[in-house]
C-alpha cells in the first residue's frame, strides 16, 4: 500500500491527465459522435418537414383561393363536351342540333354497339382510346345535303358540344346541288375520376393554353337538353388514392 | 501550554526522470486542451439539438394543421382534380378533330369548275377524289392546280388512280392524295 501511494505521488500529475484524457475519449465516443448524427437527422427531418409545410401551405392557400361554384360550372361544362357516361341522348340531340344548324337532311343515323348504357368504366380501352384518353363511340350518319350545307355540317359537328370526330366519308354527287354524303363519326365518354392525389401531391393552376380551351369550349353552343350535370357532393366526395 | 510541533519530512517534489516529467506535461496539456475543446462543443451541441428538436416539433405541428386544413378543403379539391384531369383529357380529343371543311374547299379549289362525281375521305386522311372531264385538255389544269398544292404543302402523295372514257366521249378521272391538315 505504501508503495502505491508512493508510485501516484511519484506519477499523480500523469495519472489525472490520462484520466482526464480517457474521459474526453469516452466523452467524444459516447456523446458527441452520437449527438452530431442526432443533429444531421433532426435537421434532415425539419429540412423535410419545412419542405411539406411549405408545399401544404402553397396548396392550402391554392385551395382556398378557389370557387366551388366556378369549379363546379367549368366541370359541368367540360361534362357537356365530354359526358362521365356514355349519354345517348346527348348524341342523337346533339345531331339533331348539328342537322337543323346547318341545314342537312338526315336519311339515316346508326349507333354501334352501344352496349350497357351505364359509364362502363370498367371496360378495357383500345389503343386509339387510351392514346386520346377517352371512351369511343362509334356512330354513321347518312344525310342529303347542299355543297354549302355540307360544309356547314362538316364544320359545326366538330364545334359543338359535345365533341365528336368525323373518321371518314363518302360524298356522291346526285346533281351538283345535291350531296349524299355518308359519314362515320365517333363520340367520347370517359369516366370522373374516382380518387384524388395524396394530400402531399401538388396542384398546379390550370395553364393558360387551358384556360384558353375552356373559354373556346364555352363558346360552342350547347346541343343538348341531356346535359349530365355534376350535382353537389357527387365529385367531392373522392377518396384519396392510398398508393400516392 | 503544551505546543505540537510536526515535521514533513517527506520530499515536496518527487524524483522523475526527466522523459517522465516530460511525458507527464505532455498529458496535462492534453487533458487541458481536450477538456477545453470537448466542453464548450458539447454545450454548443446540446443546445443545437435543443432548438432544432423544438423547430422540428414546431414544424411538424404546423403540418399537421395544415394537413386538417387541406382535408377540410377535400370537396374543392376534388372537383379542381377533376376539372384539371378533364380539360386534358377533352383537349386531347378536340386535338384529334380534323374539320373537314377544309378538305371540301381544297377539292374544290383543285377541280374548280371541272364536275366532281364522288369524294371519299378515309380514316388516314387520304382522298378519293372522282371528276368527269370533258377532254384531256381539261384535265390539265387540274393537274397543274394539284401540283400547286403539293408545292404549297396542302397534300402529298398525288397518284392519278385511274382513268376512264364514257360512252359520251367524257372521261372520269380518279385522283388520289393525302391531306396535310
Amino acid at each position: 500500500m505504501y508503495k502505491v501511494r508512493a508510485l501516484y505521488r511519484k506519477y499523480r500529475s500523469a495519472v489525472l491527465s490520462t484520466a482526464i484524457l480517457l474521459l474526453a475519449f469516452t466523452v467524444f465516443f459516447a456523446g458527441i459522435v452520437p449527438g452530431a448524427r442526432a443533429i444531421i437527422t433532426v435537421l434532415s427531418d425539419a429540412g423535410t418537414a419545412s419542405s411539406q409545410v411549405a408545399a401544404l401551405s402553397t396548396k392550402y392557400q391554392f385551395l382556398r383561393g378557389l370557387d366551388e361554384a366556378t369549379l363546379r360550372r367549368n366541370l359541368n361544362l367540360l361534362l357537356t363536351a365530354l359526358p362521365g357516361d356514355k349519354s345517348v341522348p346527348s348524341i342523337l340531340s346533339t345531331i339533331d342540333g348539328v342537322a337543323a344548324e346547318s341545314g342537312i337532311s338526315v336519311q339515316g343515323f346508326e349507333i354501334a354497339s352501344v352496349g350497357p348504357t351505364a359509364s362502363g368504366s370498367a371496360a378495357r380501352q383500345t389503343v386509339e382510346e387510351r392514346k386520346i384518353g377517352s371512351y369511343l363511340i362509334p356512330y354513321s350518319l347518312v344525310f342529303l345535303a347542299t355543297p354549302e350545307e355540307t360544309r356547314k355540317f362538316f364544320s359545326a359537328v366538330t364545334a359543338v358540344r359535345r365533341l365528336s370526330r368525323v373518321k371518314n366519308f363518302t360524298l356522291t354527287v346526285r346533281d351538283p346541288e345535291t350531296y349524299y354524303i355518308h359519314t362515320e363519326l365517333e363520340t367520347f365518354y370517359q369516366p370522373l375520376a374516382a380518387v384524388i392525389g395524396s394530400i402531399n401531391a401538388p396542384l398546379s393552376p390550370l395553364t393558360e393554353q387551358e384556360s384558353t380551351f375552356l373559354e373556346t369550349l364555352g363558346k360552342y353552343p350547347l346541343m343538348s337538353q341531356y346535359a349530365p350535370a355534376v350535382e353537389t357532393g357527387s365529385v367531392g366526395g373522392v377518396t384519396r388514392n392510398p398508393f400516392q | 501550554m503544551e505546543s505540537r510541533l510536526d515535521i514533513n519530512l517527506i520530499n515536496a517534489k518527487a524524483d522523475v526522470t526527466p522523459e517522465v516529467a516530460a511525458l507527464s506535461r505532455l498529458l496535462h496539456r492534453l487533458s487541458i486542451m481536450s477538456l477545453a475543446l470537448l466542453v464548450p462543443v458539447a454545450a454548443g451541441m446540446s443546445i443545437v439539438l435543443i432548438v432544432l428538436r423544438a423547430r422540428l416539433t414546431s414544424l411538424q405541428s404546423e403540418r399537421q394543421q395544415l394537413v386538417t386544413a387541406i382535408s377540410g378543403l377535400s370537396q374543392t379539391e376534388g372537383l379542381y382534380t377533376a376539372l384539371q384531369d378533364r380539360v386534358g383529357v377533352t383537349e386531347k380529343v378536340a386535338e384529334s378533330q380534323v374539320d373537314w371543311s377544309q378538305a371540301m374547299d381544297l377539292v374544290d379549289a383543285i377541280r374548280s369548275d371541272t364536275p366532281l362525281s364522288s369524294v371519299t375521305v378515309n380514316d388516314s386522311k387520304s382522298v378519293l377524289v372522282n371528276i368527269e372531264v370533258s377532254s384531256v385538255d381539261a384535265l390539265v389544269p387540274v393537274m397543274s392546280r394539284l401540283t400547286e398544292a403539293v408545292t404549297a404543302k396542302k397534300i402529298n402523295h398525288p397518284v392519278l388512280r385511274s382513268f376512264q372514257y364514257n360512252k359520251d366521249g367524257s372521261m372520269l378521272v380518279s385522283l388520289q392524295f393525302s391531306l396535310l391538315l
